[in-house]
């Protein structure tokens, strides 16, 4: 059995190696790829699958997966157009703005709505990925203040970098000025201009 | 960098009442909070009480005087 520690890599390089690696190997030679996130064990199965390659996958620990490819002993012969169909990106590219215009997530029981969004901004924490820029406006500017629920999980990712903007005029509507917490306050000019330069943007 | 991980008592839920009913109870009293359920953990409700593992006495003895209403404690790493 052939192992690559591709551990680290993100995709296409698993799915480009994998390939490489298999077309040097006789029939019913096993190819081991250690990768270490599930997009990439996901192209290497779609890989394995449109080649009718028996494969198996597992969890090895956190981080730390395993894909078994059998190689058939026919040589690849893709192009790189070819990886790039297989190939989901292991990371979304450019920048992730994530909106919060409300201190509710969606519609209904607003007790509710709170827990919600307190989760959301929580979960946001334990994303692989964090977003680039927060922006709060409107009900959503009373999340950044102290003494809000979510405040702690904003300043987490501030810490960790991420640009935590919040409406100045939303803050002085809600008398919340002097309270801010977390970042810093803006302004429509660059709430429109994170907005517009933004690959994601992110709404709960 | 998405937040450290460390150990954590998770108290799961039937329903969302009985997660927001003993996060009022809790409140000034302990020192978790309500997250969302991990993938990995399953329970009727989609919130649980997430307490830091070395507060486990004083959640212990929290739950025994109060007897809130839960599903079940576990202890995880996340």
């Amino acid at each position: 059995m052939t192992t690559l520690n591709l551990l680290g890599k993100a995709c296409p390089i698993p799915v480009l190696e994998t390939r490489k690696a298999l077309a040097q190997m006789n029939a019913g030679d096993i190819c081991e790829t250690l990768v270490d996130n599930e997009t990439a064990v996901q192209n290497l199965s779609k890989m394995a699958t449109q080649k009718n390659l028996t494969f198996t996958s597992e969890q090895l620990e956190e981080h730390r997966f395993s894909v078994r490819i059998v190689a058939d002993g026919v040589a690849f012969h893709s192009t790189e157009e070819e990886t790039a169909d297989v190939c989901i990106p292991c990371t979304p590219q450019g920048k992730t703005v994530v909106v919060l215009s409300s201190e509710t997530m969606g519609e209904g029981d607003p007790v509710l709505g709170q827990k919600l969004m307190q989760g959301f901004v929580y979960a946001l924490t334990e994303q692989d990925r964090l977003p680039d820029t927060i922006l709060l406006y409107n009900g959503g500017a009373k999340l950044s203040v102290e003494g809000a629920a979510t405040l702690s999980d904003l300043k987490l990712m501030e810490e960790e970098g991420v640009e935590i903007l919040t409406c100045g005029t939303c803050l002085n509507h809600y008398g919340l000025t002097e309270k801010l917490g977390v970042g810093s306050i803006t302004n429509m000019y660059v709430i429109c201009q994170k907005m517009s330069e933004a690959s994601f943007i992110i709404k709960p | 960098m998405s937040r450290p991980k460390r150990a954590q008592l998770l108290l799961t839920f039937e329903t969302t009442t009985d997660a927001l009913s003993l996060e009022q109870q809790a409140c000034g009293i302990l020192r978790g909070r309500l997250i969302p359920l991990p993938g990995d953990v399953a329970a009727g409700c989609g919130l649980c009480w997430a307490e830091p593992a070395e507060n486990e006495s004083s959640f212990l003895e929290f739950l025994n005087t109060y007897s809130p209403p839960y599903d079940r404690l576990v202890h995880r790493f996340g």
